[in-house]
């Protein structure tokens, strides 16, 4: 193309011919098309998700509050009874049992939680087959049901199961041990069940913070004369800190508001006496069913809201406190 | 090419919405002047009974050319919140099939039909402990029968003879009252080292009442089985539990954890159900041939455990004589006969018991023995579970306290106290 033509197609030439400019109109109204459709199509893409946040969490959420206010069950509206279910809850026997239970397995779990897994992906990092091996299989407890999860825990506990069998076989104890009908053994027992469970999961994410780690670091450390531990201590656990506050955040929602577990190793009845009872059991037990008690189920919910932003705010503080 | 890319994710944009909005969409009537009623079981939707309910549904809508039925079967499991969401929503579907205690929420909420008022003549095609375990009473809800009663259950006890022997207990003597089954526990905890007797300890309505004790006042007003004789009861089911005789496990246990007991071999009997018999000569072919069924337990002679399984009428049906009609014809003797022989249950309207196949039971196998004594139950027996004592009205409590006296944090007589005022509040709300 020469000079010349090439100066001719421009739209400024087009324009200075003085002739009409049918070209430049269709080309600008395509222009107004395609803005509004570049506008537009965002939003669209973004409408479907948020009406279904929107309903289902911000509305749900907004409802729950309206609720915990009133004395409505499932089929009925109910009226407003200001904080009465607030001072029922105090002196619900079953509240301040799953209250105590859910704060135990906060205390007892996360600690857990943070820590075991971090070792774990020390030990597993790495690019051997036998690695890769040892990944999948603490990575397998995530994946499976937890109807498969409770019926293997189940087996194993009960007072007939493999654990008591082989304590009995080798005389280690003469009576089986009742771990899924004593109240403190059976909520031991859930929590064990939800740290095997949880391991890979953190696992996994503690071992991409792991590949972060400059490699120097170690080598450094390790010309300082620093051993295993101490390079775990002083150049792992800093280098991996903002993604153990991330799991000890996750950890304490996770356990606060436990419910898989204890259903499946309880078959739904929070264990004898229902003393195993969690709050998130007492929410499904108070607020399901044809009588249903939404009002006073929506007043606990309210409740678990405060106790689980009341700790991550917490630890939020002590986190920045830490960094100062 | 840009310019498709974004048409491309407009249409999915626009096909996401409408998959939003189309949640909510629904016809629930049949086109022209057809009138469509729905009819919705639980777990009835298999291999064996389906054919049973398409033709009962092709010849009743060959007699009424203007009624479509519309049969929908739930799954057993979260049933009762399947049917509180449709009642919530206002899609109660317009028959529905349930237990005494599921429609006594419904009847309470104003959902379903007062029988009794709309169609009085029907109490006369029904027995009368049938029609009697219909009929709701009392705190808001205006006397009447609140379902048409369709099939009843009840079921003997299944006794393990191989143990019995191997326990020192008389295989062709099963313990029919309480003082023998306790006397039975003793025996098998004293000569067997991880043989337990059974898993009934107190859990139902019916280990109280059999004994002597009165669950509720007859105005339906208060809950009376901590009475002396409901605590005596339980103190002797404490009592069973220390020396052995009840698994600890019983104390959380679901009904499929006493069926794996039983089928393992460590529990010596089970009460089930008539069809029981057959689950055990497929399931466990071994323990089949060891075993002997009784009656349940109980000291007058009465079964105290029949349950009634009953068709409600939704009060919001936009049909509902259609509905009624439906469920009448569903419910007739001759049908719930032919249900009743399929399923091993029994009818509930008159004249189906009188049918030839119950007159001459083949009592040589162990189902025929299991239906025979069923049906010896099923007619001089009872329900002693109110149908106000719900789960959430009480029955789980009742359950988490009895455990509490077993494991000795409480007397029996304690528990049956604190569940008895915890139920009576409920009661009034």
């Amino acid at each position: 193309m020469t000079h010349a033509a090439q100066a001719a197609t421009r739209p400024e030439a087009v324009k200075a011919s003085g002739r009409p400019e049918p070209t430049n109109d269709r080309r600008g109204g395509k222009k107004n098309h395609r803005g509004a459709l570049t506008v537009i199509a965002p939003y669209l893409f973004v409408l479907p998700a948020f009406l279904v946040v929107f309903v289902f969490v911000v509305l749900a959420a907004l409802n729950t509050f309206r609720l915990a206010f009133t004395d409505s069950t499932l089929l009925r509206p109910g009226k407003f009874v200001g904080i009465a279910n607030f001072v029922e809850l105090f002196h619900d026997e079953y509240f301040l049992t799953a209250l105590l239970n859910s704060t135990l397995y906060v205390v007892c779990v996360v600690p857990f939680m943070v820590i075991l897994p971090l070792i774990l992906a020390n030990l597993v990092k790495g690019n051997g087959r036998i690695m890769g091996f040892f990944r999948t299989a603490f990575y397998m407890p995530v994946v499976m049901s937890a109807v498969v999860v409770g019926m293997i825990w189940t087996n194993l506990l009960d007072s007939q199961g493999l654990i008591n069998s082989i304590l009995k076989t080798l005389h280690i104890v003469k009576e089986s041990i009742p771990f899924l009908t004593d109240r403190w053994l059976l909520l031991f027992s859930a929590m064990f069940v939800t740290i095997w469970l949880g391991l890979g999961y953190y696992m996994v994410i503690y071992l991409t913070a792991l590949a972060n780690i400059d490699e120097s670091l170690y080598e450094a450390a390790a010309l300082d004369g620093a051993g295993p531990v101490r390079q775990f201590v002083s150049v792992t656990m800093p280098g991996v800190r903002s993604t153990m506050i991330l799991i000890m955040m996750l950890s304490t929602i996770a356990a606060f508001r436990v419910f898989n577990e204890v259903y499946v190793l309880t078959n739904g009845t929070a264990g004898p006496g229902g003393m195993d009872m969690t709050m998130s059991m007492l929410i499904k037990q108070e607020g399901t069913g044809i009588q249903a008690r939404t009002g006073y189920a929506s007043a606990i919910s309210l409740v678990v809201l405060v106790i689980v932003g009341t700790m991550l705010i917490i630890q939020q503080i002590i986190q920045k406190k830490t960094e100062e | 090419m840009n310019t498709v890319k974004k048409i491309v994710a407009v249409a999915g944009a626009a096909a996401m919405l409408a998959s939003v909005a189309a949640c909510g969409s629904g016809s629930d009537t049949a086109g022209g002047d057809t009138k469509e009623i729905s009819f919705q079981t639980w777990n009835l939707k298999n291999e064996k009974y389906t054919p049973y309910f398409e033709g009962l549904i092709k010849e009743y809508e060959k007699d009424h050319p203007d009624v479509k039925i519309k049969w929908m079967d739930q799954p057993s499991d979260g049933y009762e919140d399947k049917l509180s969401t449709q009642a919530a929503s206002g899609e109660l579907p317009d028959i529905v099939d349930g237990g005494a205690s599921i429609l006594y929420s419904l009847a309470k909420a104003g959902a379903l039909l007062n029988l009794s008022k709309e169609v009085p003549d029907a109490e006369g095609d029904y027995y009368e402990g049938a029609w009697g375990g219909a009929t709701m009473t009392g705190n808001g809800i205006e006397e009447g029968a609140y379902g048409f009663p369709w099939y009843v259950n009840d079921g003997p006890t299944y006794w393990n003879k191989s143990l019995m022997q191997q326990c020192g207990l008389d295989p062709n003597h099963v313990p029919t009252t309480w003082d023998e089954w306790f006397a039975a526990g003793k025996t098998i905890t004293q000569n067997c080292d991880g043989i337990y007797l059974g898993t009934t300890m107190g859990y139902n309505a019916e280990d109280l009442v059999t004994a002597g004790a009165t669950f509720m006042n007859k105005d339906h007003s208060k809950y009376t089985f901590n009475d002396e004789a409901g605590v005596e009861q339980l103190e002797k089911f404490v009592e069973s539990y220390k020396e052995g005789a009840i698994p600890p496990e019983a104390l959380d246990a679901s009904w499929s954890q006493a069926g794996d007991l039983f089928q393992r071999g460590n529990l010596v009997a089970m009460a089930g159900s008539a069809y029981s018999a057959a689950g055990f000569k497929q399931n466990a072919p071994e323990l089949y041939k060891n075993l002997t069924v009784g009656p349940r337990i109980t000291n007058d002679g009465r079964s105290a455990s029949v349950s009634y399984e009953l068709l409600g009428i939704s009060s919001q049906s936009k049909h509902p004589d259609e509905a009624i009609d439906f469920a009448r014809f569903v419910t007739n003797a001759k049908n719930q006969v032919e249900f009743a022989k399929q399923a091993s249950v029994f009818p509930s309207a008159k004249g189906g018991l009188e049918d030839a196949y119950y007159q001459d039971i083949d009592d040589s196998t162990l189902e025929g023995q299991a239906l025979k004594i069923t049906l010896e139950q099923v007619k001089t027996g009872y329900s002693s579970r109110p149908a106000e004592f719900t789960d959430a009205n009480g029955y789980k409590y009742f359950q988490q306290q009895i455990a509490l006296a077993m494991q000795g944090k409480q007397t029996a007589k304690e528990a049956l106290d604190k569940t008895v005022q915890f139920a009576n509040e409920r009661l009034s709300k």
